[in-house]
């Protein structure tokens, strides 16, 4: 039997052989010439790769390609270059010589970007199955200066907004992705840099207001090559726990290299820029409308930058050295960040790559203080009381400075100064065909300190005069490992699949202390050691970890119906109780119609897709505990207090989402991509507030809460003109997210600590809730007799926009581009609490001038004539008047729909100017523009900038306008040059 | 190969569950908390007496600025430039001109309201843990049996006498004064309903002092003593109130104060004091010191720095500053008044004791009468800033109806507000369901 089996065995094989050596007896060549369809002009360096055996050509500089000795038959030819539609097309070899022309049309409509859809893939977004948007960050860094992520990302991503806390530099940002995930947690995506989680934090001082200082400002945009957005659990599902309000994925510019020989490109920029306040008209409706301008300043920018990348076939190399000195528009605030980059990666072997990323910045931020603090130039303008003027008259605003003296606020200093590496390695490994292996580790650590300094002499609420300083330093480290492998294979001729299986870790370690004496005895020493009284010090420390392990299954079928299915299994660090673990499950499926019917000539691309993905948010580190007491200082030594109640055996909650969304392109020229998405969080994590009288101060969390949430997301672009000199392209993104809280499980309204924004069941998310005033109560003569309020509170709107967008416009006409953005917010509102205290100041001009309309004692509006009861100007302005009582705060939420010009950019490039005078040898490219941003807003808040939000990037309280520092209008100069 | 792959891949995938599971935990210890079996020893009994101390301290200043200012005794002066808290002008015009929604997230309530339970728990909590521990030496037991029933029972009075669940008087706009309105006071324990200031004293407070009385020193005895005698006054229990002060504290006891420092400031520093003025005394205080300068020596005021036009209080002149709870003086004026106003002893009596409080302030002793009028006047000034102003406005029905402050500006010379007790805050309001809304 066996020497039966072998002689079959060695005869089949012979026989193949043969069969085999017939067959390549028979080739052809297949040879072409690939040009632009609008142009005409020849492609250098397209790719032609006949799919079946693996084999391929790119064409050279007259655009010819030739493949020889290719067995005779019929095979399917892939032609691809980049920025160009990829053309599949089936081509019969024949002995001899075969010529395929191919003429390619430009990828308007960006289809063949490839984009990140998971943890461990990538893939065109044709044949995505996953609402995926990424910012191409270079092509808008090449002419602007960005200075964080808020300026580059914002409305440029449908169903991505990105709120600046202020406008002051270096300030945080919060993002507002999708409908929020669940209610726990600080509701911001995870972002990660070349595969590095990094700190996203908001960083405040201690208890002098101000915005807080937020770690990405430690970011060099200029450094970024692109940033992907994962917008809910339906795409981020295997990032696990945290992924549930979207991941960011920043990658940084990277060298490229040209086979077969080296290169090295050199851009040497510069940045000059101006910033101004532009909120003039808004000032004016305060008494004290010298003093508050007279507080903002033109701030400058300096940024210089140099950037050196290059490569050959086996290292590419991208290193930069950038140098930002930014001012913000108020004395006392400025940036002074320094980058540097360095990036490798190495391909020692065909089926070895080695890839580096290292960032390393030195940042130093100074804040002013500002917001709900005494300190700050906006308090001590905007609260100004009215006083008696050298004329014997009493005057609106007249006591400014009276908290704290000009002086002594120019003296105070807040210096935050950050050293932090970001970096990564990461080793790809195919052993075999198809099979690849990645490994990386990475690292984001952080140092920094924060000096506040009172300086002695002037009187600062607080420490007096006796001068005050405050050291706080902190350490974070977080590492992150990811291990995972993929294997690429056929199932079925034209069914491809692939599996991945992964494992990723994250380590974070943060420690903390802050030190703070007072009665400092010199103006000249003033270390900390010069300080007579202890106030204060303390430490903080934090270590948690996650891991997760994940599994992914897809399938291709001849790029026509695409699905996947995996899952993740996540772990996390818990104080002393149960490992918090949850799996979070993932499917997908997209299907393009395109491929699958005839469809009408005009419509080149439509897909539908679907996927269905779980995330979670962990509960607080200590949150499983039952009790924990805590350390108190006191006049007698240091006392135990019951400091938590926790509850053992807590979930993290589970966000469930699906999304449904079409994409097409029509015409050619328009791209049109539709996402709706649900939202549901179930188990959410619910603080819990005891009745005080119980002796628990703490809220208990509970796994009781449930959020829903929906949305549509609309992006447009357009490209009605490209021919060779000229491109226009028209965009739009439009978002719409509703959100609902439909459990708390039993629990009461949740307040911020304004009492103002809600957590509550049949509200949305951060909804204003409060008691209508509905206007004024009248005795029985029609004379104002107090307010007409109700005494349960409502909804009053919202401060997350229901309605977002923005409009932008690209035009490129022979060397010179244009850029244009437009920014809308609809149905957003915002608590004027700037307003709330002008008037408890009385130095709100329209509130005295109310008072005096209706007889009552008024200060600098003597002039008014007081209007007579039962008249209808006399009831509108009582009810105006009722609406401005300070027991209420209905009247202080403002309809805040505003529409801003964000950006505008006009670029030259000189390379024709170069070469016509011979000096393109030399210098490979000029470019200059000009640009500006928020160069223009209208909005139907009374404030000045209905973006802001006191409490900084992190808190319940939303949209509240207190004394905040409004964002400037910045002037940018730009010129940059390539070696 | 491929098979070698998927195998090795595989057992790595199964084994990654284990070995995450073990990774996560394996994280460093936190020092800032400790677990609540952790102090279930005799060494820790020190600490947590501690605690309990630091939030009598914390609690007492902070309550008492709300309750002089709801009383006649602080000013919340918008001629001083640092005054910008709202809920200091709410509580000076009794959280009047207000919607209830904003008297009840008066933030400076809830700032001492949540501790004030915190308090009340961890005092109960140390008479459980003693239980609990094995080896606890006599001295060290009846430490915290003292501190947990003396501290348990202050707790309970700045619960039942300082809160209220409800306006006083029929007319919500402008409320009313007089000892009815002690029936408006009070407030839960552990959410239950509120407990009115009588059935606090007689059911929670009175057991809690006889525990703690079983384990005083003589001195600690005079303070409980001192301490009943208040209580039982404010409810016009004029025997048991006499009874009490007649052993309560004497001439020569140190008062019984909270300690403050500069980590746990005395909450005055920054309401009424050099740290930042919002509050000043009311200008009555001024006159005190202007008929008789020998006044200064317990009214302490010094003219305000930043408007030397007005005057701070200089009792609490830093950070660090105790403040008196209970003293000799106020007992040997309980002990006047019961005297001299209720029938109680020799009412010839009361002038000496009077005098004797005066003359420990090196104030010339008066002579006349003592009525009602003086024993008033000699408590407004005896008791400066101790919160206990408020007391005496309603036992004598005297509840001011304006509101007082800065002349032309602010609320001054409205009509004061309803409330005669600090609004229980919409954090018990809104999880209690026993505590009403404050209409009914």
């Amino acid at each position: 039997m066996f020497k039966k089996l072998l002689i079959l065995t060695i005869a089949s094989l012979f026989a193949g052989l043969a069969w085999a050596d017939q067959a390549t007896a028979q080739t052809g060549s297949l040879t072409g010439t690939i040009t632009d369809r609008s142009t005409g002009e020849t492609l250098i360096g397209a790719s032609v790769l006949i799919t079946d055996i693996d084999r391929g050509a790119v064409t050279d500089v007259d655009g010819s390609y030739t493949i020889s000795d290719v067995p005779t038959g019929t095979y399917n030819v892939r032609f691809s270059y980049i920025g160009y539609r990829t053309i599949s097309q089936e081509v019969e070899v024949q002995s001899g010589t075969n010529n395929v022309d191919v003429e390619m049309r430009v990828d308007v409509t960006g289809l063949e970007d490839v984009v990140v859809t998971g943890i461990a893939s990538s893939t065109s977004r044709a044949i995505s199955e996953v609402a995926v948007s990424r910012v191409d960050a270079s092509e808008y860094t090449a002419t602007q200066s960005y200075a964080d992520l808020s300026q580059l990302v914002g409305g440029k991503i449908a169903g991505v907004g990105v709120q600046p806390s202020g406008g002051t530099v270096g300030a945080g940002i919060r993002f507002n992705v999708r409908s929020g995930g669940g209610i726990g947690g600080s509701g911001q995506p995870v972002i990660y840099m070349d595969g590095v989680r990094i700190d996203n934090s908001q960083l405040t001082g201690l208890g002098r207001g101000g915005q807080g200082t937020g770690t990405l400002a430690d970011i060099n945009m200029d450094e970024v090559a692109s940033i992907d957005f994962l917008k809910g659990p339906a795409a981020a599902a295997l990032y696990g726990t945290n992924g549930s309000n979207g991941v960011v994925l920043i990658t940084t510019k990277r060298g490229q290299g040209t086979p077969g020989q080296g290169s090295v490109s050199v851009n040497v920029r510069t940045t000059q820029g101006a910033s101004d306040f532009i909120g003039q008209d808004q000032t004016e409706q305060f008494g004290s409308t010298e003093a508050i301008n007279d507080v903002f300043r033109t701030g400058t920018l300096d940024h210089r930058s140099v950037r050196v990348s290059g490569g050959t076939e086996f290292i590419r190399f991208n290193t930069s050295v950038d140098q930002r000195l930014e001012e913000g528009i108020m004395d006392r605030n400025y940036m002074d960040r320094q980058n540097f980059r360095a990036n490798f990666d190495a391909f020692p072997r065909e089926d070895l790559t080695l890839s580096v990323s290292a960032g390393y910045s030195w940042n130093e931020i100074q804040l002013p203080d500002n917001d709900n603090n005494v300190i700050g130039y906006l308090g001590n303008t905007v609260l100004a009381t009215p006083g008696v003027n050298e004329d014997g008259d009493v005057e609106l605003g007249f006591n400014t400075y009276s908290f704290t003296a000009r002086e002594a606020i120019d003296g105070i200093e807040d210096v935050s100064r950050t050293t932090r590496f970001i970096g990564s390695a990461q080793v790809q490994y195919r052993p075999i065909e198809n099979l690849e292996i990645t490994g990386s580790i990475g690292y984001d650590g952080g140092d920094l300190r924060r000096d506040e300094f009172i300086p002695p002499g002037f009187f600062v609420t607080g420490p007096g005069t006796a001068g005050e300083r405050t050291i706080v330093n902190r350490i974070n480290q977080q590492y992150t490992y990811d291990f995972n492998a993929r294997y690429n294979y056929d199932i079925v001729s034209g069914l491809e699949a692939s599996t991945v299986v992964g494992t990723q870790l994250f380590d974070r370690t943060l420690r903390s202390q802050d030190f703070t004496k007072r009665t400092l005895g010199s103006q000249v020493v003033t270390n900390i050691g010069s300080g007579a009284d202890f106030i204060g010090g303390d430490e903080n420390f934090l270590n948690i970890r996650e891991a997760g392990v994940f599994l992914e299954q897809t399938f291709n079928y001849e790029n026509t119906y695409m699905g996947t299915i995996g899952g993740r299994q996540d772990f996390a660090a818990a104080f002393r109780g149960d490992v918090p673990n949850i799996f979070y499950p993932k499917v997908s499926a997209a299907v393009r119609l395109d491929n699958v019917f005839d469809l009408p000539e005009w419509s080149s691309f439509l897909k539908l897709r679907a996927a269905y993905g779980e995330s979670g948010q962990l509960p607080d580190f200590n949150d499983g505990s039952a009790r924990l007491w805590s350390a108190v200082n006191s006049g007698y030594g240091t006392g135990g207090i019951l400091d938590f109640v926790g509850t053992p055996g807590i979930e993290p909650e589970r966000i469930r989402e699906v999304e449904f969304g079409l994409e097409a392109e029509l015409f050619e020229r328009l791209g049109l991509d539709l996402t709706y998405y649900i939202q549901r969080a179930e188990d959410s994590i619910i603080g819990f507030r005891e009745p005080p009288s119980t002796g628990i101060t703490n809220l208990i969390p509970f796994n009781v809460g449930g959020i829903n949430g929906n949305g549509f997301e609309a992006a447009l672009t357009y490209t009605p003109i490209e021919t060779e000199n000229t491109k226009i392209d028209i965009g739009t993104t439009y978002t719409y997210q509703n959100t609902e809280v439909t459990d708390l499980g039993g629990a009461q309204p949740i307040f911020d600590g304004f009492s103002l924004n809600v957590l509550e069941v049949g509200q949305r998310r951060s909804e204003f809730y409060v008691a209508k005033v509905h206007g004024a109560l009248f005795d029985e003569n029609g004379v104002y007799a107090g307010v007409d309020a109700e005494s349960e509170r409502s909804a009053h709107g919202n401060p997350i926009p229901v309605h977002s967008g923005a409009f932008t416009l690209n035009a490129q006409w022979k060397n010179f581009s244009a850029y244009a953005q437009v920014d809308y917010a609809y149905d957003v509102y915002v608590y004027n609490n700037t307003k709330y205290f002008a008037i408890n100041f009385r130095n709100f001009e329209r509130y005295e001038e109310l008072r005096a309309l209706l007889g009552l004692s008024n200060i600098g509006a003597d002039d008014v004539d007081a209007l007579t009861p039962g008249t209808p100007e006399y009831e509108s302005a009582a009810n105006e008047f009722a609406k401005q009582n300070l027991g209420y705060d209905s009247g202080f939420i403002e309809r805040a729909d505003w529409l801003k010009l964000r950006e505008v950019s006009l670029s030259y490039n000189f390379r024709d100017i170069l070469e016509r005078f011979g000096a393109d040898g030399y210098v490979n490219s000029l470019n200059v523009s000009i640009a500006g941003r928020n160069l223009f807003t209208t909005s139907k808040y009374s404030g000045i900038d209905p973006e802001v939000n006191f409490a900084g990037a992190r808190s319940l309280s939303r949209g509240q306008d207190f004394l905040t520092m409004p964002q400037p209008r910045q002037y940018y100069f730009t010129v940059s040059l390539g070696f | 190969m491929k098979k070698l792959s998927f195998i090795i891949l595989a057992t790595l995938f199964a084994f990654s569950f284990t070995a995450c599971e073990n990774w996560v935990q394996n994280v460093e210890p936190q020092n800032d908390v400790a677990e609540d079996e952790a102090l279930d020893s005799a060494e820790e009994i020190p600490f947590l007496i501690t605690g309990i101390e630091s939030r009598f301290a914390f609690v007492y200043t902070r309550l008492t600025v709300s309750a002089d200012l709801a009383a006649d005794q602080l000013i919340f002066d918008t001629e001083m430039p640092l005054a910008t808290f709202p809920t200091y002008r709410d509580a000076n015009a009794n959280w009047g001109n207000v919607g209830n929604q904003t008297a009840y997230s008066d933030n400076t309530t809830r700032g001492f309201y949540t501790q004030l339970g915190g308090f009340r728990f961890i005092s109960d909590d140390i008479l459980e843990r003693i239980t609990r521990i094995d080896g606890l030496s006599d001295n060290l037991r009846n430490e915290a049996i003292f501190t947990g029933n003396f501290y348990g029972a202050v707790a309970r009075y700045f619960t039942g006498f300082y809160m209220a669940e409800r306006p006083c008087g029929v007319d919500a706009a402008v409320g009313s004064g007089g000892p009815a309105c002690f029936e408006t006071l009070g407030a839960p324990i552990d959410g239950g309903p509120s407990i009115n200031p009588r059935d606090m004293a007689v059911d929670q407070i009175l057991p809690k002092l006889a525990a703690a009385e079983a384990v005083a020193s003589p001195y600690q005895q005079r303070v409980i003593n001192t301490f009943r005698a208040r209580m039982l006054l404010f409810l016009g229990e004029y025997d048991d109130a006499y009874s009490f002060a007649l052993d309560g504290m004497e001439d020569g006891d140190a008062p019984f104060q909270s300690l403050h420092s500069v980590q746990s400031a005395n909450n005055f520093y920054f309401a009424a004091g050099i740290g930042r003025i919002q509050a000043i005394p009311d200008y009555r205080f001024a006159e005190y010191v202007d008929e008789d300068p020998a006044e200064a020596n317990r009214v302490k005021i010094v003219p305000a720095e930043v408007n030397p036009d007005r005057f701070r209080q200089d009792l609490y002149p830093a950070q660090e500053s105790p403040m008196d709870f209970l003293t000799w003086q106020e007992n040997e004026l309980m002990l006047a008044e019961l005297e001299a106003l209720h029938g109680q002893g020799v009412a010839a009596n009361a002038l000496g004791r009077v005098n004797a409080v005066r003359a420990s302030h090196d104030i010339d002793p008066i002579v006349g009468i003592v009525d009602q009028d003086l024993i008033v006047e000699e408590r407004d000034k005896e008791l400066f800033l101790q919160s206990v102003r408020m007391f005496d406005q309603l036992r004598f029905n005297l509840w001011h109806s304006e509101v007082q402050g800065t002349p032309g500006t602010g609320l001054t010379g409205t009509a004061i507000g309803p409330w005669r007790g600090i609004p229980i805050p919409n954090d018990e309001r809104n999880q209690n369901p026993d505590v009403g809304d404050g209409t009914d």
